[in-house]
């Protein structure tokens, strides 16, 4: 693989696994509180 | 869904292992492939327009499948969130896994050339013909195959049904017809129409669909939704709606994002496409004498259905007295809807 498709692929995949580890760690967050307040 | 993401990745670490194939590529020359983007392409319209069509198609966006989903939720519930969820959930799917199975794994066995005259012969060549040929090739090849195939059967089964529904809904609650009248009418209309897209798969039938209803009318109908949202409900109260009962706010940036930028984006694609590519394939100049009739066929029977409907909501409109002078209402507690129409 040439550099220049290395860091596009890495650029994307970090932000496509980051931005859904992020969103799931909320919605589990989100979640948690919901039941301890229930 | 974790089921899915289970057979992809066996499939994704599958593929990366595999030896090289007869002109020496690798999974890797098929990343490679994938990540070195031909930039010179920019300067076509139909890139621009595939490549909203295509996000629109795998978000569901200007289907109804949303709207559909959205009947589901109250006004407690956060889309924000549950939104971005969605959205980076696909990406992840389509990105990571998806763009590590199909195309890596056939470059190894087609070779870079082999796999763009492949794509070039219509749009799913690569997942529903050159990917059995692939596995028969693989160890454990009738296994693996029958992993991918499912994988693919179990997202066609679950978009239909979110695709079909908002059809259902529209024929229950604005014509009261029974959901098991509804479903069974359905189910044989999409049994027939789909039969004439296997039976003339080879013709071009399915690439008609993709192209004008898949991924031109998704635009035009992204247009109109973002237009509708945005403009005539008005951005401070799109902005009100979206943020109800969400948790997180979104960048100030995207409210002038959907309201400028989207649509004038999207325009300005439509546009463009419309002065360079329209008229020859409108003319069908890129289609052989013999396809010809499947392709008027194809158009002839979207045509059919654009009609059917716009006479069915003219029907329901009338027959239900709605009034549409009476512009939109905030609904406040119960169903999320963001545009009761008043009756």
């Amino acid at each position: 693989m040439t550099t220049g498709a290395i860091v596009f692929m890495a650029l994307s995949w970090t932000f496509v696994l980051g931005l859904t580890i992020w969103s799931f760690w909320r919605v589990l967050q989100k979640q948690r509180k919901l039941n301890a307040r229930d | 869904m974790p089921v899915l993401f289970l057979f992809a990745t066996v499939l994704a670490v599958v593929v990366f292992f595999l030896p090289a194939g007869p002109d020496g590529s690798t999974a890797w020359t098929g990343l490679n492939f994938i990540y070195s983007p031909d930039m010179s392409r920019l300067g076509e319209p139909g890139v621009w327009l595939a490549s909203a069509g295509q996000i629109f198609f795998t978000l569901s966006v200007g289907m109804g499948s949303l709207q559909a989903y959205a009947s589901y939720l109250s006004t407690k519930d956060d889309i924000v969130l549950n939104g971005v969820a969605t959205a980076a959930t696909n990406e992840t799917a389509e990105v990571v896994l998806g763009g590590s199975i199909a195309i890596p794994a056939a470059v190894v066995f087609f070779g870079v050339t082999g796999v763009m005259a492949v794509a070039q012969s219509g749009s799913f060549n690569l997942g529903f013909a050159t990917m059995p040929v692939v596995f028969q090739q693989l160890p454990a090849g009738q296994l693996l195959g029958a992993f991918w195939l499912g994988l693919l059967v179990l997202a066609g089964l679950t978009s239909s049904v979110a695709m079909l529904t908002p059809i259902l809904a529209f024929f229950r609650e604005e014509f009261g017809v029974p959901r098991e009248r509804a479903a069974v009418a359905m189910g044989v209309v999409t049994f027939v129409f789909g039969l004439m897209h296997i039976m003339w798969l080879e013709h071009g039938f399915l690439d008609e669909w993709d192209y004008w209803a898949g991924t031109f009318g998704l635009v035009v109908l992204a247009v109109i939704e973002t237009v509708l949202f945005m403009w005539v409900f008005g951005p401070a109260n799109a902005w009100r709606s979206i943020h109800q009962g969400a948790d997180i706010t979104l960048p100030a940036i995207f409210k002038f994002v959907m309201t400028f930028v989207t649509p004038i984006y999207l325009l300005v694609i439509l546009c463009w496409w419309g002065v360079t590519d329209a008229w020859p394939l409108l003319r069908m100049e890129r289609v052989s004498e013999e396809a010809a009739p499947y392709v008027l066929l194809s158009r002839g029977v979207m045509v059919l259905f654009a009609i059917t409907f716009v006479v069915l909501i003219r029907m329901a409109w009338k027959r239900n007295g709605y009034d549409d002078r009476a512009g939109f209402a905030e609904v406040g507690a119960g169903r999320a809807g963001i545009s009761e129409v008043s009756r």
